[in-house]
């Protein structure tokens, strides 16, 4: 292999750091194309234990190694050890595949994933040593483009990012590398780039930009060898995408408006694509994998027809709904899993009714006792804390769940019976394209009286409590609705030593505190500001095929309580998401 | 049937923990079609050991994994070969035989380079070997303690501007490659900074049986 100047620089680093298998590279089915005259480096701005576990990525990766002539190397965010010593050494980001610079690359893919990565998104740029605003960009440096859920409002990384690309990559991608591989010149780039309409390019002006939506998702085939993490990685199994899209329409959800319509995979390719991951991973575990496994139609199928191939794998089936039969789905599919999920969001009928979760107390006391029925010892309820028109009933109500769900528990395993309820409380944080967008968060002493109130109520045997940060639930608020003002907070806040947000041991509240009031701004104002739907959104250029209309008409639906169906069952509700090709595809109607 | 699997681990797969490496090990043998014997027990897991703990960033050429596969008439030739296109790059197969009774590492033989001149390597060498002990302190985060090097790898040889050397396990334990050019360093008072360690080999031994013993008072 051609020497590479950069590899005992980068050895002498992993020799003082803590986990140097995070960048190593070499996993079994990572691709080398040594002569590709593209190359583009794909980057998650988090560890790479937990970008390793990002499905989007490894299908983008799998998809440009693949199916065109260039080749897609990976990245994750240095944890600060190696950040700091590669800054000491001026060793530059580098790809895990060939140890090369990232500057050298043809393009950076970065994955939006969150809004706590975005400082990390700032240390990926400084680290491969490529000017942090796109403005001070050369020819030199390669074109950044970003992309995922988080990227539907580009505004605050609207200064660092070159090309931001709304929504799913599958199609559009192929057309980018297309377009590096014919022109050069950054310019000239750019200028070609700025063609396509799924792109939304900040130096070229605030351009309408469309989501792009993979029609041909139902007949694709599923990826079939995704690289296999080392043992660090937060999820470890093999996992097919049965489905893309929900159309439930939770109020507060992001995901529900921005994959949307519904398109199902056949079961055939399901099972296909599943056991042979399984075969050229290794791994001893599978996930169907979607927004809301339990509502896709060809579950049942796909379960039985991969457990009469391994009926002793172990078969996970994440996002299940409570009305959908997930404890007899779980059983069939899983033996021996002990601990189940359910995910309410809201424990009283009127609350559910505002976010239009469309389920029923009778519904989620069935789940869990059938749950404790089936031998289950774990049950785990998620539920939001601070949504729109939220009274002290509903947080009450979570208690009387827990209490409630304990006592079901006792039913079926005697009064001092070994299980546990466990009770998760989120705090709602609002997101652009949904009809929450733009109701404001709860103030954080609301929600820190809310906590105090959960701790004091819920404990006690077979209990266990568990909240989330308000401080960085404030922080994701704020960026996630934020504009082109809030970008200069992030840089502020990034040069202050701000990385890593997600993870409490490095997260300093007052480095973006100070960032907003250098901004002029107040982060906890931003965050819990209420938006007048009269006044644009930073975000309104972007179309997401879902229209404001449909947004504005859910969100007074949720002050009159009333839920919306679910087109797939109740009738169009005329969101706008169906274009031609582009409609529900169900495999079993 | 209980294999013994020789391996060697070489460029950036040297970086892998211990850890890293079963879990790789266990992957690599269910992709080339082997299934793994589970242990008995509320939680199994598949069978499989070690010899000897590497540290990260040491290569080897001696890794000696055993793991109990499902089945008796396993073609090893052929297991190395599929093996060999299963190991991620790095993890090289090198043969495999029926496990014997069972045996521990007695001590192990490292090849240890310097980014230093040869004749300060050999200044240090002379001194250690001249050294009657050679205390270390060894850090972790719960405990502070000190380890005789000079005890347990007493005779470091020169091997060009290397040095090549034997360090035994002992009951009370053992010295690290990194522990042995420490004292190196010390010895010629300077700094020897590695220019990279390898396990050469590891020395195997019968594994003690435990007798039970009764108390009678």
């Amino acid at each position: 292999m051609e020497h590479n100047p950069l590899q005992p620089r980068i050895e002498r680093l992993l020799t003082q750091v803590e986990k140097p298998s995070r960048y190593i590279g070499g996993e079994t089915n990572e691709t080398l194309k040594p002569d590709a005259s593209v190359r583009i480096a794909f980057a998650y701005p988090d560890a790479y234990e937990v970008g390793i576990s990002n499905q989007a990525l490894q299908i983008l990766y799998g998809l440009v190694n693949g199916r065109t002539e260039a080749a897609a190397e990976r990245v994750y965010c240095p944890w600060p050890d190696m950040a700091d010593a590669m800054r000491r050494d001026e060793v530059p980001l580098f790809t895990l595949e060939t140890w090369r610079p990232v500057r050298d690359c043809d393009m950076l893919g970065i994955t939006l994933q969150a809004e706590l990565t975005y400082s990390n998104v700032l240390e990926l740029i400084d680290l491969a040593q490529i000017p942090i605003r796109s403005e001070d960009r050369t020819d030199r440096d390669p074109i950044i483009l970003a992309g995922g859920p988080s990227a539907s409002n580009p505004m605050p990384l609207a200064h660092f990012i070159d090309v931001f690309f709304m929504g799913e990559a599958e199609e559009g991608l192929e057309r980018i590398v297309e377009i590096l591989d014919a022109v050069k010149t950054r310019e000239e780039r750019l200028d070609r780039l700025a063609e396509l309409p799924f792109l939304y390019i900040p130096a070229r002006g605030e351009q309408p930009v469309e989501r792009a939506v993979f029609a041909d998702f139902s007949i694709d085939t599923a990826p079939r060898a995704p690289v296999v993490p080392y043992a660090s990685a937060i999820f470890a199994r093999a996992s097919v995408e049965v489905m893309r899209g929900c159309t439930r329409g939770c109020r507060f959800c992001h995901a529900g408006t921005w994959y949307r319509p519904v398109r199902e995979r056949k079961v055939e390719d399901v099972v296909k694509a599943g056991l042979e991951q399984l075969e050229c991973t290794g791994y001893d575990e599978l996930s169907l994998t979607s927004l809301a496994t339990s509502d896709y139609s060809g579950v049942a199928r796909a379960i039985k027809e991969i457990k009469a191939v391994k009926p002793d794998l172990h078969l996970s089936l994440p996002s299940n709904r409570v009305d959908t039969g997930p404890v007899a789905l779980l059983a069939a599919a899983n033996s021996r899993q002990r601990s189940i999920t359910l995910a309410p969001e809201a424990a009283t009928q009127r609350m559910r009714d505002i976010i239009c979760k469309t389920i029923t107390d009778e519904m989620i006391e069935k789940a869990i006792d059938s749950a404790f029925g089936a031998g289950y010892t774990s049950i785990k309820m998620y539920f939001m804390l601070g949504l729109p028109l939220e009274t002290f009933e509903e947080v009450q109500g979570i208690v009387d769940l827990a209490f409630r769900a304990r006592e079901i528990g006792r039913q079926h395993l005697g009064e001092g019976g070994k299980f546990t309820v466990h009770i998760s409380a989120s705090n709602f944080v609002p997101k652009p394209h949904t009809p929450f967008q733009w109701s404001g968060m709860a103030p954080p002493d609301q929600l820190r009286v809310k906590h105090d109130y959960l701790r004091r109520a819920i404990h006690g045997r077979q209990l266990k409590l568990s909240l989330h940060d308000v401080r960085t639930s404030m922080l994701e608020g704020a960026l996630g609705r934020g504009d082109s003002i809030t970008g200069d907070a992030i840089e502020t806040a990034w040069r202050a030593g701000a990385r890593f947000d997600a993870w409490s041991e490095h997260h300093h509240e007052e480095h973006w505190r100070d960032a907003f009031a250098a901004a002029g701004r107040d982060l906890e104002a931003e965050a819990t500001r209420e938006r007048d739907p009269l006044d644009p959104l930073p975000w309104d250029h972007v179309r997401s095929g879902v229209s404001k209309e449909f947004l504005l008409d859910e969100w007074w639906q949720s002050r009159a309580e009333r839920p919306t169906g679910d087109c797939r069952w109740d009738g169009c509700s005329d969101c706008g998401a169906c274009v031609g090709p582009v409609r529900n595809r169900l495999v079993e109607a | 049937m209980r294999i013994e699997l020789r391996l060697a681990i070489r460029d950036r797969a040297r970086f892998l923990s211990h850890l890293e490496m079963v879990d790789l090990l266990l992957a690599a043998f269910r992709r080339a079609g082997y299934e793994i014997t589970l242990s008995n027990g509320m939680r199994p897991r598949p069978i499989i050991s070690l010899a000897l703990a590497r540290g990260v960033g040491v290569a080897s050429e001696d890794e000696r994994c055993t793991i109990e596969l499902v089945g008796d008439s396993h073609d090893l030739d052929a297991l190395i070969e599929r093996l060999a296109a299963t190991c991620p790059r790095g993890v090289v197969p090198l043969d495999a035989r029926l496990a014997g009774p069972k045996t521990i590492a007695a001590g192990a033989t490292y090849r240890i380079a310097f980014d230093a001149p040869g004749d300060l390597v050999a200044q240090a060498v002379d001194a250690y070997l001249a050294s009657a002990e050679l205390p270390i302190e060894r850090r972790s985060p719960k405990q502070r303690r000190t380890v005789d090097v000079k005890r347990f790898a007493p005779e470091p040889r020169l091997d060009g501007s290397a040095i090549i050397v034997d360090i035994a396990i002992l009951e009370d334990g053992s010295a690290k490659p990194e522990e042995v050019i420490r004292a190196l360093a010390s010895c010629a008072n300077s700094d020897l900074p590695s220019a990279g360690v390898t396990r050469l080999a590891v020395a195997m031994a019968p594994k003690p049986v435990r007798m039970a013993t009764t108390e009678t008072t």
